[in-house]
């Protein structure tokens, strides 16, 4: 498959709203971070050792006939800039991996719920992301591509401290899990800040997706596990769905208390949001996300009924900069990037409506 | 008024706390008040590698111990205990070995008071557990069969702890 067509296809499969809880939970994420034994870690190793990773990787991941999808390589230092943008944007690669010093790659599988990143932080990142909440399958298929590998390399490993990686909070099972959470209740209702430092305290970590700060952009949170030595990988997967589910009970709770206390109001904010993203010349990525959490919300309480409740994970990913440059053809200012992302809302809508309107014929 | 908590300075301060959803009303001194308060006490947000370099500095190093890690330097990349803590990464995976004296409080830190791993292992080492698992068991047995003065039997599990120790060996290189 070649890259343009690659990209330009840009529904990937975790963006879809299926898979369990998917109200609530938008993607499951796990990462599995290795090394292989006999080459010095990223940060110290010479451009031949990044060469022969990048190589035996790779090699390893296309011939394995035991795999159940196809894998494509992308190297880093080959792609353009703004298919790197897009790549970053969909969460297959990391910023870091295009800085690289040396030879860095991606090997991405056909529906792109998998990619490994060779010569990032750490020689290997495995990474599943499916939509919904599936922690275990996540992991499933991520340990399973992890397992080839297995048999082809040896890992760096040690019996006290298992598999070793260049930063200490991955040592162990080099495992992180996350969940991403749309919780426009809880914010609304100001719970997140109270819950944030408990959650902590429970060895995982919550925070906004999307840009840094307080502030979580559209209402997407991140949770996952920090603890990642003295714990069994069962073990974590398990906490974190723990986790998880008791948080879409509360986000589930806290939405029937607005609807119970305050439907007019909240309509009127729900439908006024649609009301901008379906008019609106310009908008700012703050606008967009908070309008386009607010329609999620309104699809999921029944309240908008003709919205694909795909809309918030796609429109979130595909109003970044690099989406948008692609969609246009160009490259943008920031104040054209706030045109075109009203206009790529509009027009998202519009095949929506469209749809609509043939039932009613 | 004197405040509750110290009993000692007068209490300026009136601080509604909520507790168990029932608000209640204390009544303390400017500095008990500072100490209690949330939010006044809240330091600024470490950046990861402040939080990291702390935790690499014991709290108070001897000079000794000081110099003694100064001069530990990794054989494989390269890496000083400076630079080890400077970046709060390790270089290669013999750093682990290189800095080890340093790591335990460290990964307990970051990890929850944990500081082995249990869980997946490698295939290569999967074997190796397991081995060595079934030696001590077969040395367990051994012992009891010559506490029970069947020497018969200890001489056969012997043999038995031997081929699986030669396996061993063979499956380390």
């Amino acid at each position: 498959m070649d890259m343009d067509r690659f990209l330009k296809n840009q529904v990937t499969s975790w963006m879809e709203s299926t898979g369990e809880y998917a109200d609530i939970v938008m993607s499951t994420r796990i990462r599995l971070a290795r090394n292989l034994d006999g080459y010095r870690f990223p940060l110290a190793f010479t451009e031949d050792e990044a060469h022969r990773i990048e190589q035996t990787v790779t090699g390893i991941l296309l011939d394995a006939d035991k795999l159940p999808q196809q894998f494509t390589s992308y190297q880093m230092k080959q792609l353009d800039p703004l298919d790197k943008q897009v790549l970053i944007e969909k969460h297959l690669i990391s910023p870091s991996l295009i800085e690289a010093e040396y030879e860095s790659a991606a090997v991405i599988s056909e529906d792109e719920s998998l990619s490994i990143m060779i010569n990032e932080e750490d020689h290997l990142r495995i990474q599943c992301i499916l939509p919904g909440l599936q922690l275990e399958e996540a992991y499933r298929q991520a340990r399973n591509i992890d397992r080839v590998l297995d048999r082809e390399v040896s890992y760096a490993f040690d019996e006290k401290y298992g598999y070793l990686t260049t930063c200490p909070t991955n040592t162990g099972t080099g495992l992180r899990a996350s969940v991403m959470m749309h919780l426009p209740a809880l914010t609304a209702t100001k719970q997140m800040a109270k819950i944030a430092p408990i959650i902590n305290r429970l060895g995982m970590v919550v925070r906004g997706i999307y840009g840094e700060g307080s502030e979580a952009l559209g209402n997407v949170y991140q949770v996952s596990n920090q603890v990642t030595l003295g714990k069994a990988e069962v073990e974590i997967l398990q906490e974190l769905q723990g986790l998880t589910k008791q948080l879409i009970e509360k986000e589930r709770e806290a939405r029937q208390a607005l609807l119970s206390h305050s439907r007019i109001i909240l309509e009127d904010k729900l439908f006024r949001s649609l009301g901008t993203l379906r008019y609106a010349r310009m908008l700012s990525t703050e606008e967009a996300a908070s309008c386009l959490s607010d329609v999620r919300l309104a699809i999921d309480l029944g309240i908008i009924t003709h919205v694909s409740k795909t809309i918030l994970n796609e429109c979130m990913v595909f109003m970044q900069p690099g989406f948008l440059q692609q969609y246009a053809g160009s490259s943008l200012s920031p104040k054209d990037r706030d045109v075109f992302r009203a206009k790529m809302i509009r027009e998202r809508l519009t095949i929506e409506e469209k749809g609509e309107n043939s039932y009613d014929v | 008024m004197i405040c509750e908590n110290c009993k000692q300075r007068p209490a300026h301060v009136k601080m509604t706390v909520t507790q168990n959803g029932e608000p209640f009303t204390r009544h303390l001194c400017e500095v008990c008040a500072s100490q209690l308060h949330p939010f006044q006490n809240q330091q600024d947000p470490l950046t990861v590698h402040q939080l990291l370099t702390n935790l690499f500095t014991p709290e108070q190093p001897t000079k000794q111990a000081n110099r003694e890690k100064s001069q530990w330097s990794c054989p494989t990349c390269g890496w000083t205990y400076e630079r080890f803590v400077h970046r709060g990464k390790f270089g290669c995976a013999d750093c682990y070995t290189t800095f080890g004296n340093a790591l335990p409080p460290v990964m307990k830190r970051l990890h929850n008071g944990n500081a082995e791993h249990i869980g997946q292992v490698p295939e290569a080492f999967e074997e190796t557990r397991d081995l060595k698992r079934r030696i001590e068991d077969i040395r367990s047995r051994m012992q009891e069969a010559i506490a029970q003065e069947e020497f018969e039997t200890a001489a056969t599990l012997r043999d038995q702890a031997r081929e699986l120790e030669a396996k061993l060996l063979k499956g380390g290189d």
